[in-house]
C-alpha cells in the first residue's frame, strides 16, 4: 500500500512539473533572468507547492504516525553550517548554467532529448562523488546520535 | 496574450517559426515512431526559437521530433510565456505530492533524496523500492500526458559538454547541501525550516548570478 502511494506521488509530482511548464529549462532560465527575458511563472509554482504541502505538514504534524507507515521520517537537522551554504551554492551555479534541477531532469528522462540524459547520468555522478566524499570522513560531522553523516546529508532532498 | 508577456522584451522575443522537418533526431539517426498528430497540428505547435546563443534544440511533444534550431540565432534565449494559472495549479500538484507523501508514508518528497539513495550503498530502511517506484511514476507521466496528446514543449540546450557540468554541480551541491528545490525549496518552506529558507534563498542567488553572468556578460 505503501508502495501505491509512492508511485502515486510520483505521478502527482510529475503532472505538477508538466503541467507548471517546468519540464521546460528555458522556463525556468527565464526566471532566473531578472535582466532579459523574465518569466514570473516558477513563482507561482514554488508558490502553489509550499501552499499545498504546509496544509499536508500541518495534518502529519498533528498525526502521531503516518496513515499506513510506522514513523515519521522528518528531517533531523535545522542548523545552518557550511555544508548547507556551500552545497546549495554550488547547485545554483549548477541549476543556472542548465535551467535543470534534479525533479525536471528526471521527469524529462523519457522526453529523450540528448542534453537531458547527458545532464542526469553527470548528475548522478555528481551524487555519488558527494556521497564517496562524505562518507569517507564521518568522523568530522557524525558527532551527533544516531546517524552518520551520509544517513543525515539523505534526511531532506 | 500581451498581459501574459510582460516583462518580456520585443527586441529578445525569438518569432515563432515554423520549420521544416530536419530534425536533431532525423541527423542523429534515432527518429522515434511517434509522429501521431502531424497534420493538425503538427510543426504549428512548433515555436522554435533560439537558445544558448548558437544553437537551441525545441521540440513539440505534438509530433515528437527534436528541431534543430541552430539557424534561429538572432536571439540568445528563448523567450517562454507567462502561465500564472497553470503554473500555480501545477505547483498545487506538486504540493500535493509532498503533502500525500508526508501524511501516508511519513516521508519527504524531495527529488535528489529520493534520486541519491537509489545509489548505493542502500540505507536499510526498507523505502528502496518506494524511491523507485516514486521515479517511475515521476517519469511517466510526461509520458500519460503525451499519450492524452498533450503537448509538452523543451527547450535543452544542444551544448552537452556544459549540460555534464551543470550535472555534476547539481548532483554534489544537492547532496552536500542536504536537498534540492523539492525538498529545501517546496517542503523546507513548507515546514518553515530556517535551513532550507537559508538553502533556498543561496540556491536561488547563485543560479541569479550564474544567468546573469552567462547571459548578459559573457
Amino acid at each position: 500500500m505503501t508502495l501505491l502511494v509512492y508511485a502515486l506521488a510520483g505521478l502527482l509530482f510529475g503532472s505538477g512539473l508538466v503541467i507548471s511548464g517546468m519540464l521546460d529549462p528555458a522556463k525556468v532560465l527565464n526566471f532566473l533572468d531578472f535582466a532579459g527575458s523574465w518569466d514570473p511563472s516558477l513563482a507561482f509554482v514554488l508558490g502553489g507547492a509550499v501552499i499545498v504541502a504546509a496544509i499536508g505538514f500541518r495534518i502529519a504534524a498533528r498525526r502521531a504516525r503516518p496513515v499506513l507507515a510506522r514513523q515519521f521520517h522528518w528531517p533531523s537537522r535545522s542548523d545552518i553550517d557550511a555544508r548547507v551554504l556551500i552545497g546549495p551554492a554550488i547547485f545554483g551555479i549548477g541549476w543556472g548554467l542548465s535551467g535543470f534541477c534534479p525533479g525536471p531532469a528526471v521527469a524529462s528522462l523519457a522526453l529523450l532529448a540528448p542534453g537531458t540524459i547527458v545532464f542526469v547520468v553527470a548528475l548522478i555522478a555528481g551524487m555519488a562523488l558527494a556521497r564517496w566524499i562524505l562518507d569517507r570522513k564521518p568522523a568530522s560531522d557524525a558527532a551527533q546520535g544516531e546517524d552518520t553523516a551520509l544517513a543525515r546529508s539523505n534526511a531532506l532532498g | 496574450m500581451t498581459v501574459f508577456r510582460l516583462g518580456v522584451k520585443p527586441s529578445r522575443r525569438a518569432r515563432p517559426t515554423t520549420l521544416t522537418r530536419t530534425s536533431f533526431a532525423q541527423q542523429a539517426g534515432f527518429v522515434r515512431n511517434r509522429s501521431r498528430n502531424i497534420g493538425s497540428f503538427g510543426t504549428k505547435r512548433c515555436v522554435i526559437a533560439a537558445k544558448f546563443g548558437k544553437a537551441g534544440l525545441t521540440r513539440s511533444r505534438t509530433d515528437g521530433y527534436w528541431l534543430d534550431a541552430s539557424r534561429e540565432t538572432r536571439s540568445a534565449m528563448t523567450a517562454t510565456t507567462f502561465t500564472p494559472w497553470a503554473s500555480l495549479l501545477g505547483g498545487g500538484l506538486i504540493g500535493l505530492s509532498a503533502a500525500v507523501l508526508i501524511v501516508f508514508n511519513g516521508r519527504i518528497a524531495g527529488i535528489s533524496d529520493i534520486v541519491g539513495r537509489l545509489l548505493p550503498p542502500w540505507s536499510r530502511d526498507g523505502g528502496l523500492a518506494g524511491r523507485a517506484l516514486f521515479v517511475a511514476g515521476l517519469v511517466a507521466a510526461p509520458l500519460l500526458f503525451e499519450a492524452g496528446g498533450y503537448a509538452i514543449e523543451q527547450t535543452v540546450s544542444p551544448k552537452l559538454g556544459l549540460l555534464a557540468l551543470a550535472g555534476v554541480l547539481v548532483g554534489f551541491g544537492t547532496i552536500i547541501g542536504n536537498g534540492c528545490t523539492s525538498g529545501h525549496g517546496v517542503c523546507g518552506l513548507a515546514r518553515l525550516s530556517s535551513r532550507s529558507l537559508v538553502a533556498t534563498l543561496v540556491f536561488m542567488a547563485t543560479a541569479v548570478v550564474t544567468v546573469f553572468v552567462t547571459r548578459h556578460l559573457a
